[in-house]
């Protein structure tokens, strides 16, 4: 009887803190953010690049839900189809500056010692450089293209990454169940990639959604520069500048259309990070 | 049997633990004394013999128990399992197993020491695929009659280390120590989280295992009444310093050290005073 009754109040407890409806509501805008990147091509009532003359910095109408540009191209077609292009650029950078980061941060902590301290001179060089001068010069060397911005982004995001990595490695080699693997006789690469890896997920998953916001924000600025996605493409960033012209004619759609969609899907991503990486962490 | 064991004879049979003067500094911050956590250590543990480590915290009985797991390296001094040399290095996957199979440890703290990505299942199937047992089948029954020696039921065995008790995780990782076949079980502080009724539990365990697997055990603790309960011999852990070593009835009723007889009269009981403890701790400590 009493069992049953606290066991409903822990139950109850526990819906309760689930309930939240800020990251809810977030992560249900990135389900369709998502979605949309994914089938917008199917959706999209125009092409992306049908310049049309009569038409030209058009307002909201039936015919263009969010009106249209400096070309008189549909905004919202060219909103749902810049999506894809403005997520796929991230998660790429992200991926690349993940495994060179937790390479490096997990070699940092396992090893210690001169290795740990000739990675974190190599790290802190990185670091002090700043970020987007190192992107516009790796992009003045390799030429301007989405692709060079991703990769020259993915280097300058891995020594963050590599920090966060071997400071939550050495917590996660302090626990005893690591000399326990190292009694039982495994490898250290076994312990390291197999074991301890794993084990150090939750908190670096929490940290990498937060991270693809701001790679996603650093990708649109190079965009908007003009190092990253080139015309016709109709990538966030790239739409933010080509509207601009816009904006002392008063109208205001072609930058605010693809500027506010950066900023809903960056604090979104923020919010999931976040809650995430507080319940995951959590529950470790 | 004579108290004098310390000093065995050439004509004693081989034992399986032999340390011969270990030793080991820790430096500190400039300045500072190093601390010696092993001053020329030796002795021996026999085949399924429990030889008890005592001595206060910073005595160096954790050095010296992560020295025979190979958690940790020696100055100088040797140590050989079985004959075979512990300090040489372990070239290779194989070297390294056969050197696990030798000594396993149960750790301090049964919070830390599993993976808490794991259930009790799974975590005994990776130490013994880890050694070689190759079919998943196999593993399996083993794993189930490893938890039904530790008395752990099936059910127990299906759950994450967060789901059990201190006692239950510690018989897990007496479990998982015993999946590799050991033949010396090193338990470091292995109850001393645990409440009084569940240390008995863990102890009785223990001392079934020396007795049916004939597995020898350096058992290392700070708590005099447990180690004279599961020991047969004890050596007596001073500053690095072993100061006294025999059978664990002689050294714990008739302490012939000064600190041998300060820890036991230390230990509280009928007529304890904690101050005049104290106070013969500070005359102890000023005399040395």
């Amino acid at each position: 009887m009493t069992t049953t009754a606290t066991g409903a109040l822990l139950r109850r407890d526990g819906l309760a803190r689930r309930r939240d409806p800020l990251y809810a509501v977030s992560l249900a805008f990135l389900g369709l953010v998502v979605l949309v990147a994914a089938f917008g091509p199917l959706v999209a009532p125009y092409p992306p690049d049908a310049i049309d003359f009569t038409a030209i910095w058009g307002s909201p109408s039936p015919a263009h839900l969010l009106g249209t540009d400096q070309l008189g191209r549909d905004l919202f077609s060219r909103l749902l189809l810049g999506t894809r292009e403005s997520l796929i650029g991230p998660l790429a950078l992200l991926a690349g500056a993940t495994v060179i980061g937790v390479a490096i941060g997990l070699v940092a902590a396992w090893n210690g010692g001169w290795v740990d301290v000739l990675l974190a001179r190599i790290t802190d060089v990185m670091f002090a450089f700043p970020g987007l001068l190192f992107v516009v010069l790796v992009i003045a060397v390799f030429g301007k293209g989405p692709w060079t911005a991703v990769v020259a982004l993915a280097l300058a995001y891995a020594p963050v990454i590599a920090k966060f990595t071997r400071s939550i490695a050495l917590s996660e080699l302090a626990r005893p169940y690591v000399d326990a693997y190292r009694v039982q006789g495994a490898s250290a690469v076994h312990i390291a990639v197999r074991r301890v890896l794993p084990n150090m997920t939750p908190a670096l998953l929490g940290y990498l959604v937060v991270l693809f916001g701001e790679g996603l924000m650093s990708l649109a600025t190079l965009s908007y520069l003009g190092f990253g996605a080139q015309p016709p493409s109709s990538e966030w960033g790239l739409m933010v500048q080509e509207g601009q012209d816009g904006i002392v004619l008063g109208h205001f759609a072609p930058t605010l259309v693809p500027g506010l969609a950066i900023a809903a899907v960056v604090v979104a991503v923020n919010i999931v990070g976040v809650r995430l990486s507080e319940r995951l962490g959590a529950r470790a | 049997m004579s108290a004098s064991m310390s000093t065995p004879a050439p004509a004693a049979p081989p034992a399986l633990v032999e340390a011969e003067r270990l030793r080991r500094e820790f430096r500190m911050p400039k300045g500072q004394d190093p601390v010696v956590a092993a001053n020329d250590v030796s002795f021996r543990i026999a085949a399924g013999e429990v030889l008890g480590l005592v001595g206060e915290s910073g005595s160096g009985k954790s050095t010296i128990a992560r020295m025979l797991v190979g958690l940790e390296r020696a100055d100088a001094g040797s140590l050989r399992i079985a004959g075979a040399d512990r300090f040489a290095p372990a070239r290779g996957q194989a070297a390294r197993l056969a050197r696990a199979r030798q000594a396993q440890m149960v750790f301090q703290d049964p919070y830390g020491s599993l993976d808490r990505r794991l259930s009790v299942q799974q975590a005994l199937v990776a130490a013994m695929r880890l050694h070689g047992v190759a079919d998943r089948e196999g593993a399996r029954r083993r794993a189930g009659e490893l938890l039904d020696r530790v008395r752990l039921t099936e059910q127990q065995g299906s759950l994450r280390p967060h789901q059990l008790s201190g006692g239950q995780r510690q018989r897990v990782a007496i479990a998982r120590a015993l999946a590799v076949s050991p033949t010396l079980l090193v338990l470091d502080e292995a109850v001393s989280a645990l409440d009084v009724s569940v240390q008995a539990q863990i102890l009785e365990l223990v001392d079934e295992i020396r007795r049916e697997a004939g597995i020898a055990v350096l058992f290392v603790s700070h708590d005099l009444a447990v180690v004279d309960e599961i020991a047969d011999r004890v050596l007596v852990l001073y500053r690095g310093d072993v100061v006294e070593e025999g059978p664990a009835a002689a050294v714990f009723r008739a302490p012939e050290h000064p600190y041998t007889r300060l820890l036991v009269s230390s230990v509280p009981g009928p007529g304890w005073d904690p101050h005049e403890v104290i106070a013969r701790r500070r005359e102890f400590d000023a005399a040395r």
